[in-house]
C-alpha cells in the first residue's frame, strides 16, 4: 500500500501476474480512442494498457511541461510513475536526444531536491549541489559562488533566528514596512526633528556625542548600563483599550525593525568604507608607515565586524518574537554587550589615527568572543 | 488544421450520446471550441437555472487538460469572478484518460456539492462555512437572477 501511494510499482512478479491476462487481439487505446494490434501493449505495474504513440505523447509533454514529481500512469486516478526503464524505451526508439537530456536534467533535479541530505546552491546561476551530514539550520557556503546560506531552508543564514521566525519576520517587514515608511513621512516624532536639526546647525561648533539608536545623550550609555537594543514593554498595557494595544503593538515592531534596518544600513556602508580601508593601507605603505604585512589587521577588524554586525541584525527578529521570561532577558543582554562592542569596534575602525593596533585587536578579540557567547546557545541546539 | 481523431470521435459522442443536462456545440469554425450549457442539478441551490460555459481544447489535449469556464455569473465558492473553476481534474489530477464528458460531468457534481475548504473566491466560501443557509438562499437568489434569464 506503501508502495502505492508513493507511485512506485511494486513487486515485478505482481505484474506479470496481471498482464498474463488473455491479450485481446484488439484493444481500443483509452487516450487516442483508437484500436491498436499489440500481444504486448506498454503498460506499468498496474496494467493500465495505452497505445505506445500515446505513451510517447504523455512522456513527451510531461517532461515538457517541467514534470515536478514524476510521470504518472495515464489511467485516471492512479498514482503510479513512470520508472526509469519505461520511460526510456520511448525515447531509444526512435532516438530523441533532445527529449533524453531533458528527461534526465528533470530526474536529476527530482532525485536531488528530494534527497533530505542535498541542497541546490540558491546563488544566481549556480549549478552547484551542496552535501550537508545532517538537515539541520545551519550556516554553509557554496564552493562555487560563495553565496552563503541557511542549509534547511536556503534563505541567507539568519542565525540566532530560526527559520521559521526569520521568514515570518521577513513577510511581515515585506507587508509592514510600506506602514513604516508612512508613519515615519507623516506623523511627527518629538525627539527626532530637534536632534537632526541640532546636528546640522551645530555642524562647527561642539555636540554632545549622542546615541545613534535613541537619540540620547551617549554618557548615559556606559558598559554596565546599555539598554538601547532592548524595548521596555508598556507594563500597564493589559489594561488599556484595543486602540492603545494596536498602538503598542505597532510601536514595539517599528522599534525592532529600525534597529534591524539601521543594522542593515550600517552593514552597506562599512562595506563601502572597506574598499577604502585597502586604499588606505597602500597609501601608508608607499609613504613608508609600516609594511602591507603590518597593516592587515585593519582589514581583518573590517570583516569582523561585518560578520559581528550581521549576527547582531539577526537578534532582533529572535527577540521580537521571544516569549519574555528569564531567557530572553539574558539575550537581550547578551545583545546589548554585543552591541556596545561592535559600535566601539565601528568607532575605533572609523578613526584609525586615534588608536594603537593593540586596541583594535583588543577591541576585535571582545567583540568575537561576545558573539560566540551570544550565539553558543544556539550553535549546539 | 486537422484535428486529431480523439476529438472527432468524443464530438461525436457528445452529440450522439448526450448526458441529461448538458448540452454541448462545437464551434462552426472551431472545432476545439464548445458552448455548453448545464443545467443546475436537482436538489442543490441552483436547480432550476441553465448555465452557460466554454470549453475549450488546447494544443496538447489529450496530454494536457481542456480549459473551461462559466459564463453566467454563479455564486459558488470554488468558481471565481471571471468564471474560472478550480476543479483538481483541470489541473493536476488531469489525466490523459479522462474526456470533455467526465469533465462536464464532474463540474455538474461540484455545483451538488460545493468545495468550501479549497475555495476560489474567500468571501464566499466564509460565508458558505459561517452561515450556510444565508449561503444557498444567495445561490438561489443568483441562479434566478442570472441563469433563468430565457
Amino acid at each position: 500500500k506503501l508502495l502505492d501511494e508513493s507511485g512506485v510499482q511494486s513487486n515485478p512478479d505482481s505484474r506479470s501476474g496481471v498482464k498474463t491476462k488473455p491479450p485481446h487481439p484488439q484493444k481500443t487505446c483509452g487516450v487516442c480512442l483508437e484500436s491498436f494490434h499489440t500481444s504486448k501493449p506498454p503498460a506499468l505495474g498496474c496494467g493500465h494498457q495505452f497505445c505506445q504513440r500515446c505513451w510517447k505523447q504523455h512522456i513527451e509533454f510531461a517532461v515538457k511541461d517541467g514534470m515536478s514529481q514524476g510521470i504518472p500512469c495515464m489511467e485516471q486516478k492512479c498514482n503510479l510513475l513512470c520508472h526509469f526503464d519505461f520511460v526510456r524505451q520511448f525515447y531509444t526508439l526512435p532516438q530523441d536526444p533532445s527529449l533524453e537530456a531533458a528527461y534526465n536534467a528533470h530526474l536529476f533535479r527530482i532525485s536531488v531536491s528530494s534527497h533530505y541530505q542535498l541542497r541546490f546552491c540558491p546563488g544566481v546561476d549556480c549549478t552547484y549541489v551542496i552535501y550537508g551530514e545532517t538537515p539541520k539550520p545551519r550556516k554553509v557556503q557554496c564552493t562555487g559562488c560563495k553565496t552563503t546560506f541557511c542549509f534547511d531552508c536556503g534563505t541567507p543564514p539568519h542565525i540566532p533566528t530560526n527559520c521559521e521566525t526569520i521568514k515570518k519576520w521577513l513577510t511581515k517587514c515585506a507587508d509592514d514596512s510600506e506602514t513604516a515608511n508612512y508613519i515615519s513621512a507623516n506623523t511627527k516624532d518629538d525627539k527626532l526633528p530637534s536632534t537632526q536639526s541640532l546636528i546640522r546647525e551645530t555642524k562647527n561648533t561642539f555636540i554632545p556625542d549622542f546615541c545613534w539608536m535613541c537619540m540620547g545623550d551617549w554618557k548615559n550609555h556606559g558598559n554596565s548600563y546599555y539598554e538601547c537594543s532592548r524595548y521596555k514593554e508598556n507594563p500597564l498595557i493589559a489594561s488599556t483599550n484595543s486602540q492603545h494595544q494596536a498602538r503598542e503593538a505597532l510601536k514595539k515592531y517599528l522599534f525592532y525593525f529600525q534597529r534591524w534596518e539601521n543594522h542593515n544600513r550600517s552593514l552597506h556602508l562599512e562595506a563601502q568604507a572597506r574598499s577604502q580601508i585597502q586604499q588606505q593601507i597602500e597609501e601608508k605603505v608607499n609613504s613608508n608607515q609600516g609594511t602591507w604585512i603590518d597593516w592587515q589587521y585593519l582589514l581583518r577588524a573590517g570583516e569582523l565586524l561585518a560578520k559581528c554586525r550581521y549576527t547582531l541584525q539577526y537578534t532582533y527578529p529572535h527577540v521580537y518574537y521571544a516569549e519574555s521570561g528569564p531567557e530572553k532577558t539574558l539575550f537581550e543582554y547578551q545583545q546589548a554587550q554585543l552591541e556596545v562592542e561592535i559600535e566601539g569596534l565601528a568607532w575605533k575602525l572609523e578613526h584609525v589615527g586615534d588608536y594603537q593596533r593593540g586596541d583594535v585587536e583588543n577591541q576585535m578579540d571582545v567583540s568575537e568572543k561576545r558573539r560566540q557567547t551570544l550565539l553558543a546557545r544556539f550553535v549546539t541546539a | 488544421m486537422t484535428v486529431p481523431r480523439r476529438i472527432t470521435k468524443e464530438t461525436t459522442r457528445l452529440i450522439s450520446e448526450p448526458v441529461p443536462g448538458i448540452v454541448a456545440v462545437p464551434f462552426e469554425h472551431n472545432a476545439r471550441y464548445f458552448q455548453v450549457s448545464m443545467c443546475g442539478p436537482k436538489d442543490s441551490p441552483f436547480e432550476g437555472g441553465s448555465f452557460k460555459l466554454e470549453l475549450s481544447l488546447p494544443e496538447d489535449y489529450p496530454m494536457a487538460p481542456p480549459i473551461v469556464r462559466f459564463l453566467t455569473k454563479i455564486y459558488h465558492p470554488n468558481v471565481g469572478k471571471m468564471g474560472r473553476i478550480r476543479l483538481d481534474i483541470l489541473k493536476d489530477k488531469w489525466s490523459p484518460a479522462l474526456q470533455m464528458q467526465t469533465v462536464l460531468l464532474s463540474i455538474q457534481a461540484l455545483l451538488s456539492a460545493p468545495n468550501p475548504d479549497d475555495p476560489l473566491q474567500n468571501d464566499i466560501a466564509q460565508i458558505w462555512k459561517d452561515d450556510e443557509e444565508l449561503a444557498i438562499k444567495t445561490a438561489i437568489e443568483w441562479t434566478r437572477k442570472y441563469a433563468c434569464g430565457d
